[in-house]
């Protein structure tokens, strides 16, 4: 049964991911965005990671996509020329992201290390900022505080 | 880690300050901030955490860069009127601070972002269309880099050995190193002086520091290292040659000295002590040039505009010329003894074609910062 | 029970496809959508080896940076009134 659903999930996520990067109209590619994060969401819960699932929902689905949607209506994109006119860009393009897919698979079956998938449950999530990754926790405040001044200050100078 | 907290508390003192409009107290608050955060890296204080060590290295590392933007901010005339930028330079410089001292890789990455986030919106802070350019630039490039570092850390722990391979290229992106270093020259050249001092110096600077701990923990990349080192000298001062444009200029020269760097880095811990002259050197040298030029009443990016500068400021071009011979590698100036390190642990380890490219490199480095000292001496 | 690296090569492709599409559109929000598509490649990867809370930080920063991201380029468009990247050809590279 899961393997039912995650063919399914797996291929909406890369037929949606295609249509981002091939789309011309911007509003397609936001909403083909949010299909891939909602498919990838699928993935979540096939793994057992349902906490993360919800978060991932709350912040990209609800958050990101939002703040990307209302952007896009703000300024009218219709008049942007869409893709690279140059076609040794495409070429270009094509021959990184291939060599990039083709080095990984290489690479890939020899040395994979599997790990069993634990519990990734709120508790020892909750557990883990709290005690190892208290640190870094606390340091992303000075990461969201630099961010809140950064988008006020080039909100305002004009 | 007291420096950290000091820094996080005058950072969210600045911000404070600016929103209750306190603007003449700032450059105290920031200043003093400043030199209590060096002082405080000699405070034994720690907090238990896996995530971050402080040892030697990291606290060396730290109080240079502590220092080079203390200096750094006392020369700076150009602060009226944007106060936010101090909270922003200071968070940046947390980060930078981070980048010394992670023991984890999440902290990495974190150190990075910290580091990144305050300078594209302070790349964008100037008045011409060409900041904000530089700052969009900045952006998109920075963003793509972190996420080909996130990318070689997921494919780390999921047991691929090509994942520390892709890290390496996204700290060498931060680095400056040469097949990434297109967006060095037009960012520099976009932002603000004052903020193209921090990129060419604290930033380089950390970003090398967080390169070689990362790369002390065993992972093996010597020879790319090398080679893209070998790259970066030659073609950066190369490129240097036809530049008409001062930040450009010293883009071109940033990315020359980050691969006689480079070249330290990837000889490993045994050379780290040259590792830290080489970059007191570079950031001394870089320090007096920008200092010395952003110190003028009206800063103009054209080499031109230098032209007979010696018969007007004398004493400011002598303190220049002092600066630009240092970095060329003239002796008895530090920057020769760097760049004399350098040559003589490659010769030691029997690299001999890269002692060839290093002195090459220096030669037409030599050349290049001559042409700009003669600058100074043509007489309108 | 799935094996583990098929989560690996679905990732793989989800972030080739992020980069092809930094690497050829040219309105600078596409972009930023890209690479956002490619955070969450690395996130499906992290979360099948068992890093939720990398993941968690992963998200954060990509929220952080996407609010630095659409303000900078809501600035940009009301600057230049475009989005268009290879406007910005101003700078020589």
């Amino acid at each position: 049964m899961s393997d039912i659903f995650f063919w399914v999930f797996s291929v909406m996520a890369v037929v949606s991911a295609l249509s981002v990067v091939l789309n011309r109209n911007p509003i397609y590619s936001v909403l083909s965005l949010i299909v891939c994060f909602f498919s990838i969401a699928g993935h979540y819960v096939l793994m057992g990671a349902l906490f993360l699932c919800a978060v991932h929902i709350v912040v990209y689905a609800g958050a990101i996509m939002v703040l990307f949607l209302f952007v896009i209506m703000l300024m009218n994109l219709k008049d942007v020329p869409e893709f690279v006119s140059k076609w040794w860009h495409f070429g270009a393009a094509g021959a990184a992201v291939a060599a990039m897919v083709f080095g990984l698979a290489t690479h890939l079956f020899q040395s994979y290390n599997p790990r069993v998938i634990g519990d990734m449950q709120l508790k020892p999530i909750a557990q883990a900022l709290f005690t190892t990754y208290a640190v870094p926790f606390e340091l992303s405040a000075i990461l969201f505080l630099s961010a809140v001044i950064g988008v006020v200050a080039l909100g305002k100078s004009e | 880690m007291t420096a950290i907290l000091v820094l996080s508390g005058v950072g969210i003192l600045s911000m404070i300050a600016d929103a209750l409009q306190l603007g003449r107290w700032m450059r105290w608050i920031t200043g003093i901030g400043l030199v209590a955060a060096f002082a405080a890296t000699f405070c034994p204080f720690v907090i238990p955490t896996t995530m971050l060590v402080f040892d030697e290295t990291s606290l060396t590392w730290t109080r240079m860069l502590i220092g080079f933007t203390a200096v750094l901010y006392s020369l700076d005339r150009h602060s009226d009127g944007h106060h936010h930028h101090d909270a922003l330079l200071i968070f940046s410089l947390i980060g930078a601070v981070l980048m010394t001292a992670f023991s984890h890789i999440l902290m990495l990455f974190l150190a990075i972002e910290i580091l990144s986030i305050p300078l594209y919106v302070l790349a964008g802070s100037g008045d011409s269309h060409h900041s904000l350019e530089a700052s969009m630039k900045y952006f998109i490039l920075g963003s793509f880099a972190t996420a080909i570092l996130l990318f070689g850390i997921a494919l780390g722990y999921a047991g691929v050995p090509a994942g520390a391979l892709l890290v390496v290229i996204g700290l060498c992106f931060k680095v400056g190193a040469v097949p990434f270093h297109l967006w060095v020259p037009d960012v520099y050249e976009g932002s603000p002086v004052r903020f193209t001092a921090f990129m060419s110096i604290v930033v380089k600077i950390a970003a090398i520091a967080g390169l070689a701990r990362f790369l002390s923990w065993g992972f093996g990349y010597r020879p790319l290292l090398i080679g893209l080192a070998v790259i970066s000298m030659i073609i950066g001062a190369l490129l240097a040659l036809h530049q008409t444009s001062i930040k450009r200029w010293m883009a071109y020269s940033g990315i020359s000295h980050a691969g006689f760097m480079l070249v330290l880095v990837a000889l490993g811990e045994v050379v780290f002590p040259s590792l830290l002259f080489y970059a007191l050197a570079y950031g001394m040298g870089s320090l007096v040039v920008f200092g010395l030029l952003g110190a003028q009443d009206q800063f103009d990016d054209r080499i031109d505009s230098l032209t007979g500068l010696f018969f007007r400021h004398p004493a400011l071009s002598v303190g220049l010329i002092l600066g630009l011979l240092s970095l060329a590698g003239i002796p008895p100036l530090p920057g020769f003894f760097a760049k004399f390190l350098v040559l003589a642990h490659t010769w030691h380890l029997g690299l001999g074609g890269v002692v060839g490219v290093a002195l090459l490199a220096s030669l037409v480095s030599t050349f290049v910062y001559l042409k700009f000292v003669s600058v100074l001496f043509i007489r309108k | 029970m799935i094996p583990t690296y098929s989560y690996l090569v679905l990732g793989c492709i989800l972030f080739s496809i992020g980069t092809l599409g930094v690497l050829i559109r040219r309105n600078v929000v596409i972009v930023l959508m890209c690479i956002e598509l490619m955070l969450n490649a690395v996130n499906l990867i992290l979360v099948s080896v068992c890093e939720p809370v990398f993941v968690f930080f992963i998200m954060m920063v990509a929220a952080v940076e996407v609010s630095v991201g659409l303000a900078l380029i809501a600035r940009v468009y009301r600057k230049f009134g475009t989005t268009d990247i290879s406007t910005f050809g101003q700078l020589k590279g």
